[in-house]
């Protein structure tokens, strides 16, 4: 991979593997700083990168594998993780929140609360558009696994709906 | 767009049959200000999505990037030191063998076929063993040699008693 391919194939994930970690992490410097470690990577394995089949898919790999590696020494080494989760969570672009409607919050709950595995299934899903295929690239599992998980996950947000039209809310 | 197909497609998604093309039909559909009174409520879920889409890291991260892409090395750097360790490993191989052909060739100096005698030491046992037999020999040279002085005196003697008859 050179230069040009490398700016145009794998820079423009940036922000797709932001996200990802920043739904797990919920810290924009250190999704940045992964993202960044994932970028460099790729860069330093760049000749070898010609094996792999989808590039976007193996760095959402990466990039979740890293994630759950930062969490656990920051788990270990802070216990009063929950507390310094709320805190960053308020720092997502806070002119983004203020448009939310209360509606757009809930339904925001609604997925952030999900089970890990459905909750990245809905975001790679229904946010970066990818295919079941890639879907199973980027987590591991297997392509059933990844129905039925999406349609539990949309179930679990349909239900939210019926709630809402019941209640009045 | 009609309500019965976008309902459809709507059913569709919650039993998680849609295809990427029809999510982005109905993506469309809810982000646009023409939608019908009794799908209003999904609204929210589908503009949710693609105000998440606009989540993006901070200005300057690909600046960041490049300059801690170019703080590193060159890989072609890398490549001409993995060659550098190659070669300086064939030769230090090479030279190994070179030193243990030479070593077989070798033969320790025979001890000298003038006659002189070469004790070698080995260890503590045959210190003694050794010390005895220089010991033995050195005697047998120093009676050889007190033989030879008695000799000589005997002789200087009958020389002396030939100048006192002069």
């Amino acid at each position: 991979m050179n230069l040009q391919a490398y700016k145009s194939n794998v820079l423009p994930l940036k922000n797709k593997l932001f996200r990802f970690a920043l739904k797990m992490i919920h810290s924009v410097a250190e999704a940045e700083d992964i993202v960044q470690e994932v970028m460099i990577k790729v860069w330093d394995q760049r000749d070898s990168m010609k094996e792999i089949k989808n590039i976007e898919a193996w760095c959402v790999r990466l990039t979740k594998n890293l994630t759950l590696d930062k969490i656990k020494s920051k788990h270990s080494k802070t216990q009063s993780f929950a507390v310094h989760m709320e805190l960053e969570t308020s720092k997502i672009s806070p002119h983004k929140q203020t448009e939310l409607n209360d509606s757009m919050n809930k339904i925001k709950q609604l997925i952030q609360n999900l089970p890990e595995k459905q909750r990245q299934i809905i975001q790679l899903r229904d946010i970066e558009e990818f295919s079941y295929q890639e879907i199973t690239e980027a987590l591991g599992i297997t392509i059933d696994q990844v129905k039925v998980n999406l349609f539990r996950a949309r179930k679990t947000i349909r239900a939210q709906f019926k709630n809402t039209n019941a209640y009045g809310l | 767009m009609d309500y019965n197909k976008i309902q459809a497609l709507l059913d569709k998604y919650w039993e998680a049959q849609t295809s990427i093309e029809e999510e982005k039909i109905l993506k469309n559909y809810f982000n646009q200000s023409d939608i019908d009174t009794r799908l209003k409520e999904f609204q929210p879920l589908f503009q949710h999505f693609e105000l998440e889409k606009e989540v993006s890291v901070s200005d300057g991260f690909e600046d960041r990037l490049w300059s801690q892409i170019s703080e590193k090395p060159d890989t072609k750097v890398i490549q001409l030191k993995s060659w550098y360790y190659r070669i300086a490993s064939a030769a230090a191989i090479l030279l190994i063998c070179c030193t243990a052909y030479f070593l077989q060739q070798y033969e320790p100096m025979q001890p000298s076929k003038k006659g002189a005698t070469v004790i070698v030491l080995d260890d503590a046992e045959n210190a003694e063993e050794a010390y005895a037999k220089v010991k033995a020999a050195l005697m047998i040279v120093s009676a050889k040699m007190n033989k030879g002085n008695q000799a000589t005196k005997q002789s200087i003697g009958k020389l002396n008693v030939l100048q006192k008859i002069k």
